[in-house]
């Protein structure tokens, strides 16, 4: 690997950040091996990889906040001193003060018990000597700055009463409160929907214009840094592998990673057309969903949130149709309410011309033709069954029980058709990774042979190379089994890949529908309008989105 | 949070009343007659109806548990079938022996458990983390009369430190009364010390790999002060719950020790109690334990809620 080449070297007076030849390892086993980077006042610079890459440890080794057991030789050096020799107590006057993170996860970086003006102005007590009064000062001013003024989000607010959006502009006040010269920002936008994503970046960019901040943003999503990021560099299993200015990297990619990244990001399936004259699948018209809300005395009536509000839409055989809207839309209500899991308030499904029962469950008959799979491809296994008794479970809604040695045929194919081997039946779900996972949970949806699959966000947890060979997978199996899907995720760039046709859902209402290309171009809506305009976009795609 | 504690104790009242409807009942369905039982199998049918009607057993159900409930409000708790006196005086004789003996045998277990369960957890994985668990699991295994048996053996017999048992009553002074309940309430307060060490351990183990106590170190807050601050407050959810069980448990449940260290506390009343068929001093006590419980109970939702604000809010 070249080391020769410096990412930002603008002018070594102005360097705030160096690190050389730094290999962090655990137990002899190597996290990160010897990583060159530079960074002067002011710039910023993206880390992108995957997950397993180490940007993450990365991030940490800079911050001196490695996990016990960790081993780190090089230097990292800041304004000159060597963090990597410094001691606990010195670094403790760093972090916070000097350089700053911010995390992935808002909803549970904030301390649940105390409120956010405590915990801003505690980061300025604990580094100038100031009194409570200037503390809260400085803890106004900053909620301010990162938008959230404080006649509407007071001091005294606790994190619950906040939104995902507005616990990361907190954090991001935590951390800018005493203009640090350095922030690391990792995965600060993953866990938002997409137009909070847009909000935070733009807050990001503003805080780097403004207060002369560096910033080293890290995402495994090379459209979030595009716009941003000065310089990046790309990282795999512990190596950086390729650096310089993004839209360069886009163009004359030296690396075969760096190509396979990009390839992976804009991948578009090959997928085959469904025939327009096939009679409807799935046919749902006028439906709503409520939820009880709780009442607010024992007399009172009991109070209903309607989540899904007269809703109409048709799936026919082998299509692929979206379904998009940011968190809190409905979405998922009405995936459960398709899936008899949830009861209807008003309104009727049908499924191959056939009535699905108003909330009770489901017939048998009914399941054998759908299918689902969810987003998260750890927590949707039960983890003391093998392989084979996960996938062969839909089974049982057969007409006909199978033999055994039916059942061993179909998990077979199942698995096969997924790019699974034969004996991975007889591993534990833990030996998988998230990818595998993922296959292993639609060779359980394929098994019964389904008419539709919903997909609930099943590909948002992946990363970009291995989220490219599942929506492969996909699209053939469309093909080959004439399957129908129902696409519904927060991520547009995806869903305009793979579907047909999309709807575009907000507060429980579809609020634009059309074939995909017609609504991705020429978006009607306002809130499609938005929603596109915040979705972040690769160098070579601004045009087109 | 008003509405919080008006529902709270609004909930406290009604299982109050739900216990003592439950009590009267199953003291109703025990057999023996108390007032056969005071007269011997030879009584006088005449006699025994006599002492019936002023025991108040000749009424009808409802209203004996109306007199019982109404008795119990205004602090008349009735008269001891055996001793004849009235059973209030009675409880509140053992009480002043039973609850500071409570009081003092959880300040201990606290004292003891808060250290030790913060420094384990901090120490995840150390020697001193594997000491304090393998002390703990010691401490849960073994029977709290057998720490009585040594205690007693060793400061009072062969050091002479304190006497090995009896109380010398309050009256003696506060230093002299709790010198008599020290060596009880170290033998009570150990193996709930054990059980509390392990649950703020554990409980403060969950709360370390939370993602707001990275946070709190990347403000540039030591380990320490980390813990301190962000750590402690949310660990203690579990820990009150356990405690608030201590309380309850400890307060009728020390017979043995009671035993041991010749107290005439609580336990050994209801024990006596049971044995003599003295039904309604076991009502009374049994009543005044489920009274202590609830508003133990009372007490933890109020401190749950002064730790948590989204209980506050969720009420």
């Amino acid at each position: 690997m070249s080391t020769s080449v410096k990412a930002v070297s603008k002018d070594t007076v102005q360097t705030l950040l160096e690190i050389n030849q730094l290999n962090v390892s655990i137990n002899e086993k190597p996290i990160l091996n010897n990583i060159e980077l530079s960074l002067g006042k002011g710039d910023v610079l993206g880390i992108i990889g995957e997950s397993g890459s180490g940007k993450s440890m990365l991030a940490l080794s800079i911050m001196g906040l490695l996990p016990d057991g960790f081993d780190t030789a090089g230097e990292i050096n800041f304004n000159q001193q060597n963090l990597l020799q410094a001691t606990e107590e010195s670094l403790c006057k760093l972090r916070g003060s000097d350089i700053s993170m911010v995390f992935q996860e808002p909803m549970t970086a904030l301390n649940p018990v105390l409120s956010i003006g405590r915990q801003v102005t505690e980061c300025v007590k604990l580094h100038r000597n100031v009194s409570n009064k200037q503390a809260t000062d400085i803890a106004e001013q900053t909620l301010e700055k990162v938008g959230l003024p404080i006649s509407q989000y007071p001091l005294s607010r606790y994190p619950h009463e906040l939104s995902g959006g507005q616990r990361q502009r907190v954090v991001i006040a935590m951390a800018i409160a005493l203009q640090p010269a350095l922030l690391i920002a990792d995965e600060p936008t993953t866990a938002l929907d997409v137009t909070t994503q847009a909000g935070i970046l733009d807050l990001l960019k503003k805080l780097v214009a403004d207060e002369q901040l560096a910033l080293i943003l890290i995402s495994h999503d090379l459209a979030v840094v595009n716009g941003i990021a000065d310089h990046i560099v790309i990282m795999r299993d512990g190596d950086v592998v390729e650096r310089g200015d993004l839209k360069q990297l886009f163009k004359h990619s030296q690396h075969p990673y760096t190509r396979q990244l990009i390839e992976a990001s804009r991948h578009v399936p090959e997928r085959v057309e469904a025939a327009t004259t096939a009679p409807p699948l799935l046919d749902v018209e006028n439906l709503s969903c409520d939820y009880r809300i709780s009442r607010k005395h024992w007399w009172s009536k009991p109070e209903y949130f309607r989540a899904v509000k007269s809703v109409s839409l048709s799936i026919k055989r082998g299509e692929s149709v979206g379904l998009v809207g940011e968190s809190g839309c409905g979405k998922s209500t009405l995936t459960r309410a398709l899936l008899g899991l949830m009861p209807i308030a008003e309104g009727q499904i049908h499924l191959h011309g056939e009535q699905l029962g108003e909330g009770a469950s489901l017939s048998h008959a009914v399941r054998r033709k759908m299918q689902v799979v969810f987003q998260d491809p750890y927590g949707s296994f039960n983890p003391r069954h093998k392989v084979r008794r996960l996938v062969v479970e839909p089974l049982h809604v057969l007409e006909h029980a199978l033999s055994e040695q039916e059942q061993t045929v179909a998990l077979n194919d199942a698995l096969i058709s997924v790019g699974l081997e034969v004996a991975d039946a007889d591993k534990y779900i833990h030996e998988f990774s998230g990818g595998q996972r993922q296959r292993i949970a639609i060779a359980r949806a394929l098994i019964i042979k389904p008419a539709l699959i919903i997909l609930d966000e099943a590909v948002s947890a992946l990363d970009v190379s291995v989220r490219a060979q599942i929506l492969d997978l996909l699209s053939a199996l469309a093909a080959s089994h004439h399957i129908a899907y129902l696409f519904i995720s927060h991520d547009l760039s995806v869903v305009r890949r793979v579907t047909d046709r999309v709807l575009v859902m907000q507060k429980g209402e579809i609020v634009e529908r059309g074939q995909t290309e017609a609504v991705f171009n020429n978006p009607t809506h306002p809130y499609t309008q938005e929603l596109l305009a915040a979705t972040p976009t690769l160098p070579d795609e601004e045009s087109v989105i | 949070m008003l509405r919080y504690l008006l529902k709270r104790l609004t909930s406290l009242l009604l299982t109050l009343l739900v216990a003592s409807v439950v009590l009267f009942v199953t003291i109703e369905i025990v057999p023996g007659d108390p007032a056969s039982f005071m007269l011997g199998i030879n009584a006088q049918p005449e006699t025994l109806e006599a002492l019936r009607s002023e025991l108040g057993l000749d009424k009808s159900k409802p209203q004996r548990y109306w007199q019982w409930l109404t008795g119990m409000l205004q602090g008349d708790f009735g008269t001891s079938y055996t001793y004849k006196t009235p059973v209030a005086e009675m409880i509140g004789d053992r009480m002043w022996i039973s609850l500071p003996l409570t009081l003092f045998a959880l300040l201990l277990s606290t004292l003891i458990a808060f250290p030790a369960g913060i420094y384990a957890a901090s120490r995840r994985g150390r020697i001193g983390d594997a000491t304090v668990t393998g002390m703990t699991q010691l401490g849960v295994a073994i029977p709290n009369f057998w720490f009585a048996m040594l205690l007693v053996s060793f400061f009072a017999i062969k050091l002479r430190w304190f006497s090995s048992g009896g109380f010398v009553g309050w009256d003696q002074g506060l230093f002299a009364g709790l010198k008599s309940l020290l060596l009880p309430a170290i033998a009570l307060a150990l193996p709930q010390a054990a059980i509390l060490t392990r649950v703020m351990r554990s409980s403060l183990l969950d709360v370390l790999s939370e993602d707001y106590m990275r946070t709190a170190r990347a403000k540039g807050m030591s380990k320490r002060s980390a813990i301190w601050r962000h750590g402690l407050r949310n660990a203690m959810i579990p820990v009150l719950t356990i405690l608030g069980l201590q309380f309850s448990f400890l307060l009728a449940g020390a017979i043995i020790i009671e035993k041991v260290f010749y107290l005439p506390g609580l336990g050994l009343l209801v024990f006596q109690s049971i044995a003599q068929r003295d039904l309604i001093v076991v009502e009374s006590v049994v009543m005044l334990l489920v009274f202590a419980v609830v508003m133990v109970t009372f007490l933890v939702d109020l401190a749950y809620a002064w730790v948590d604000p989204r209980l506050r809010a969720r009420s």
